[in-house]
């Protein structure tokens, strides 16, 4: 390369493709080189590690998201700052940092379309379950906020628990069972994140519990969620652009580095995918990134 | 027509040309391939030579990490100025290498790893500058092993970093090594494909080299051979050889010309010989001619002394018939005299036909005397040429023959005519001894009219071919003696010649 780019580098908690895809497409508009750092499981003391490694670096702007509520988060994100390095959160936000912007989904929205969704999915008339990840996820707690929010308007729709799962595998398949069958009357589910709405339909499937018992709003467009539409497992799901969170941080980036003021929260678009608009829903190109691995 | 002293060259390469040809197509072939192969083995070579260097360049800048490593350490330690001269040159090495690496065009990826090195380098100064001044400040340990501690995690991070670039270079190297290999394989064949090419037009030159050189000459060789020397006109000239080289053309060449040559000498030589014959054929002719010619000389010349005997006897029998009183004998005798006189004065002279008529008229005096009756004579004379000039007794033996073998056997009513006619359109005379006699049939016709006309001597009727031959002698082969026949009607035979 001839012309000097600018060098980003996003710590991700998980390697999340289709953000990566975005911030690939920014990076050939842009003329700009964004590394993809991410790990295969959550680690927050390593995304730490590699926040400050990008900083070591001496790189031009950081792009990262909050997978925890944590100190050292907050004050490496401080360190970056206090190196002239701007950062910018995606997906999930750290609010009270020194982060610059942050572009996500607005979650209070995205539970408030899922709370329509279960609406029209049982007619008005339903009990509830809802599998976060964990309630210490500002993400999550604004969808179930969202959520909540739209139900309330409902009388015959109540929430009977809210399971935490952590985005273990094995917890799901020891506690959905469990669930179902402490609460026969639920004929809801509303899946808050992306992991349990790829687990869950299979669950539901061995234990084959169909839409006729149980209507479920899952979250998120990944392609088991969408053959589960496909196939009528789920109701529906709330989509979020990961692509847009790619994309806009990166443009964001630039925007902060040749002097312009940004907004303090971009909302991404978030839209519900049923199977009656399955069609119209957003594709974006399903591409596998190289990651450095933390 | 064919000029030998400036032998023109058909174009065409001498052998020494075509030759030298295919030795200089023969060596650029060779050079061609030389070069190729040269070519793309230093370029196969090129590139994992660079690729090695890369590696190795790498490596340097782990040991120099290392060694600063542990040029900290020392300084650290040792806190003097000559450690810290030491760590300073070895930083700048490291930095160096770095830049130096950077430089690889590998990736898009390792170009960003290594700014990203490059990054946490300047940081690493930064720190150990820091070291630096503490020492020289004097400050606390404590500060200064923090300082310490946080170069090694430094370190470590350009470690790792690096390391994973190294990993890089050493996969493309190995996708390269693949790379390489497959694309020997490629050239290899494709200098393969070469060399089969280069053999082909090497057979190619050599077969343009056998029918240019070797075919012409065998060629040549073998029409040469089948040539008879002993039939030499026959001889047929060289085809051009096509495509041949300019040496057998000129062979070909002058070949043809002197066989050429050859050919129009022998001509001339058969020519002048024909016509070597054709003289002495002639001569024997004229030979033959001056032969007959003195035989009839002689005839005459006998023929005169006879006769002058006769005449002198015949005088006197007349002589005595007169004294006899017998008048009719005087008569008889007298024109017998006259005939006889005619023979020896003019034989083989000219007379004029005058004359010549004269005499035929003496003759048929006595003839009548002897036939009387039984035959008549009419003469139809056209007196206006009769004075042109003829060889003598050209009438008398015709006469003859009409009596002897015309009229001469009839009792009674035999006519012999003597019709003499100038055509002034044709200028011919005509002399015609017309008879009503026996005659002749066709064949009988034929046969006299030949043996008329052939110079035998051995004949029946010697005056009718004397007369013709005599009349011809004179009249350079323009008279002639025509025959016609109608059986016991009409006989004639008719002397034509041309006025002169």
């Amino acid at each position: 390369m001839d012309a000097y780019e600018r060098r980003f580098t996003f710590i991700a908690p998980l390697q999340w493709n289709n953000a990566a895809t975005g911030l690939k497409k920014a990076d050939e508009n842009l003329a700009t080189n964004t590394k993809l750092v991410g790990p295969v499981q959550l680690n927050i003391n390593g995304q730490i590690a590699a926040i400050n490694e990008a900083i070591i670096s001496n790189v031009d702007g950081i792009i990262t998201a909050a997978s925890e509520d944590s100190e050292e988060l907050r004050s490496i994100i401080t360190k970056a700052i206090s190196k002239g390095i701007p950062v910018v959160f995606i997906d999930s936000d750290l609010p009270d940092s020194d982060r610059i912007s942050y572009i996500g989904t607005n979650n209070v929205r995205a539970g408030q379309i899922a709370g329509q969704d279960m609406y029209n999915a049982t007619s008005g008339c339903a009990n509830i379950g809802i599998v976060v990840s964990t309630l210490d996820s500002p993400n999550q707690r604004e969808r179930v906020e969202g959520f909540k929010e739209e139900i309330s308007k409902h009388e015959s729709m109540k929430i009977l628990e809210i399971l935490e799962c952590h985005s273990d595998g094995l917890e799901l398949m020891e506690k959905i069972p469990g669930i179902l069958e402490k609460h026969p009357e639920m004929n809801g589910l509303f899946l808050t994140e992306a992991y349990s709405s790829y687990m869950v339909g299979g669950i539901l499937k061995s234990l084959h519990i169909t839409s006729d018992r149980l209507k479920v709003v899952a979250f998120d467009d990944i392609p088991s969620v969408l053959s589960f539409i496909q196939d009528g497992t789920y109701y529906s799901t709330v989509a979020q652009s990961q692509y847009m969170f790619g994309y806009l941080a990166v443009e964001t980036l630039c925007e902060i580095l040749d002097g312009y003021a940004t907004d303090d929260i971009i909302y991404t678009d978030v839209h519900s995918i049923r199977r009656d608009n399955f069609d119209e829903r957003n594709r974006y190109p399903n591409e596998e990134w190289q990651w450095y691995s933390y | 027509m064919v000029q030998l002293l400036r032998i023109k060259r058909k174009t065409g390469n001498t052998i020494r040309e075509i030759l030298l040809n295919y030795i200089k197509q023969a060596i650029l072939l060779l050079a061609v391939v030389i070069i190729a192969s040269y070519g793309f083995y230093s370029l196969a070579i090129f590139n994992s030579a660079r690729e090695n260097q890369r590696l190795f360049l790498i490596n340097d800048f782990i040991t120099n990490l290392l060694e600063v490593d542990e040029l900290i350490y020392e300084y650290v330690v040792k806190k003097d100025a000559f450690s810290y001269i030491e760590l300073m040159n070895e930083l700048k090495t490291l930095v160096d290498s770095a830049n130096d690496v950077g430089s690889f065009k590998v990736s898009t990826s390792f170009q960003r790893d290594m700014e990203d090195i490059i990054g946490i380098l300047s940081h690493y100064s930064q720190q150990i500058d820091r070291i630096h001044l503490y020492i020289s400040d004097g400050l606390n340990p404590a500060l200064i092993n923090e300082i310490y501690r946080d170069t090694g995690v430094m370190s470590n991070m350009i470690n790792k970093a690096i390391q994973t670039v190294y990993q890089q270079i050493f996969e493309s190297s190995e996708t390269n090594s693949i790379v390489v290999r497959n694309r020997l394989l490629y050239y290899t064949l494709i200098l393969v494909i070469t060399i089969l090419l280069i053999i082909h037009c090497i057979i190619q030159q050599t077969r343009n080299m056998e029918q240019r050189i070797t075919i012409p000459i065998q060629d040549l060789t073998k029409e040469v051979r089948e040539i008879n020397l002993n039939n030499i006109e026959k001889a047929e000239m060289l085809a051009d050889i096509p495509n041949a080289n300019a040496e057998i053309n000129s062979l070909v060449f002058v070949y043809n010309a002197m066989l050429e040559k050859i050919k129009k000498q022998l001509y001339a030589q058969k020519e002048h010989l024909n016509t070597k014959i054709k003289l002495q054929e002639q001569e024997m002719l004229n030979l033959q001619i001056s032969n007959k010619l003195k035989k009839s000389q002689l005839l005459n010349l006998q023929m005169q002394i006879n006769p002058h005997f006769l005449f002198n006897t015949l005088n006197m029998i007349s002589h005595s018939a007169y004294l006899e009183n017998s008048k009719n004998t005087v008569s008889l005798l007298e024109a017998t005299a006259d005939l006889l006189r005619y023979v020896l004065d003019y034989s083989d002279k000219l007379v004029p036909l005058a004359k010549e008529i004269e005499n035929l008229g003496k003759y048929v005096f006595l003839l009548e005397q002897r036939f009387g009756d039984r035959i008549r004579f009419i003469f139809d004379l056209d007196e206006s040429f009769h004075q042109i000039l003829v060889p003598n007794l050209i009438l008398q033996p015709l006469l003859e023959n009409a009596i002897v073998h015309g009229v001469g056997m009839y009792t009674d009513g035999g006519e012999i005519k003597i019709q003499t006619a100038y055509d002034a359109k044709t200028q011919v005379c005509r002399i015609s001894i017309i008879d009503n006699g026996e005659g002749m049939d066709s064949f009988q016709l034929m046969q006299v009219d030949s043996v008329m006309r052939s110079s035998e001597e051995n004949t029946g009727r010697i005056g009718l071919a004397n007369v013709f031959l005599r009349l011809n002698i004179f009249f350079h082969n323009r008279a002639d003696i025509r025959l016609s026949s109608i059986q016991k009607k009409r006989t004639e035979i008719a002397i034509l010649f041309p006025y002169q």
